[in-house]
């Protein structure tokens, strides 16, 4: 076998630094894709996810059961409404999330300012109530937590008596 | 040849990584307007100027396709409330408007209290209205609480409270 010569020692060398070189470059990139992926999936779901949405419900659902709980009860213990008798009541009632909006995405906290319409049909009636939501995720367990208001101030203002104004 | 593939793959690679990053993270760079007391003042002006021309759609077009408007009232049966949309809103309005031989409106004591992130407002009035309608001559006073939003890059009312207190 012939010796290399020193343009062909230098080629190889050449092929060799190359390959380190774009073999650097394909980790890098990798890992900022994996940065990026994993950057996102934790941030706080959009207002309009099917996780949020979800949450809301479910505090509406809950709302509206203890509500029909003190109803039914009237404060008596074992007259509470049973799970099973709220099953079949929600069973008939559609609770869901219109018209979503988001307010605003403080980066810093992971907080989503949203708002949306409610809409409730029950006894084919449809009720529409303006609502806005904070959704954040907490940090160390990774759980959504998700803050509702203005369905206080619509219960609120359904039974408010006419008042004059100052 | 082994070097342009790479070069070819890098390059993939980078392009991919810069969509990733931007669709991945796209809601947080959303660009935000915020809202000031003079945006609202200058539309509760434009609604009472537009009601005074008895013009529906200089009214309605102040308000969200999807709006919810409240309006609640005592009556001899109690308080009663009706929910209405915006093309029902509108529906009422050009009724009064066409049956009204006199409309007289004004505000007072509004009170704008605005966001800490300035992309909403809850607006505050008291509306007293003064119609005579065939021939019959009604005043009310009525309080309404308005939400005004940033919707698409629009100041537009998406929730409206009205509360007849004086008939």
């Amino acid at each position: 076998m012939a010796p290399m010569t020193e343009i062909e020692a230098l080629k190889v060398t050449e092929v060799k630094l190359s390959k380190n070189f774009y073999g650097m470059v394909l980790t890098v990139v990798f890992a900022i894709l994996l940065f990026v992926v994993q950057g996102c999936s934790k941030s706080t779901p959009a207002c309009d996810n099917g996780k949020t949405i979800k949450a809301v419900v479910n505090i509406v659902s809950q709302d509206f059961k203890n509500d029909l709980s003190e109803i039914v009860g009237l404060g008596r213990p074992g007259m509470e409404l049973t799970d099973e008798e709220w099953k079949t009541m929600r069973a008939g009632m559609v609770i869901d999330l219109e018209n979503i909006r988001e307010h605003s995405f403080d980066e810093a906290e992971g907080k989503r300012k949203c708002a949306a319409n409610l809409m409730i049909v029950s006894g084919g009636s449809k009720e529409l109530i303006p609502v806005s939501y904070v959704s954040e995720i907490n940090k160390d367990t990774g759980e959504l937590k998700v803050a509702l208001s203005g369905l206080e101030e619509y219960k609120k203002s359904k039974t408010a008596p006419v008042m004059l104004p100052e | 040849m082994q070097k342009i593939y790479l070069k070819q793959e890098v390059s993939f690679l980078l392009i991919l990584a810069a969509i990733a990053g931007i669709s991945g993270c796209k809601e947080s760079s959303l660009q935000f307007t915020a809202i000031t007391e003079n945006d609202i003042t200058a539309m509760i002006d434009d609604v009472e100027r537009a009601t005074r021309d008895k013009d529906s759609d200089g009214v309605i077009k102040h308000m969200a396709p999807f709006v919810i408007i409240n309006v609640s009232m005592e009556t001899p049966a109690g308080m009663q409330r009706i929910q209405m949309s915006r093309d029902q809103y509108k529906e009422l309005l050009q009724k009064v408007f066409s049956k009204a031989s006199l409309h007289e409106y004004r505000y007072e004591n509004a009170r704008i209290t605005i966001s800490d992130d300035r992309r909403s407002a809850v607006v505050e009035t008291d509306i007293i209205e003064h119609i005579i309608m065939e021939g019959k001559e009604t005043n009310t006073t009525t309080h309404e609480k308005t939400v005004v939003e940033i919707i698409n890059g629009k100041l537009l009312v998406t929730s409206l409270d009205a509360l007849v207190v004086n008939l």
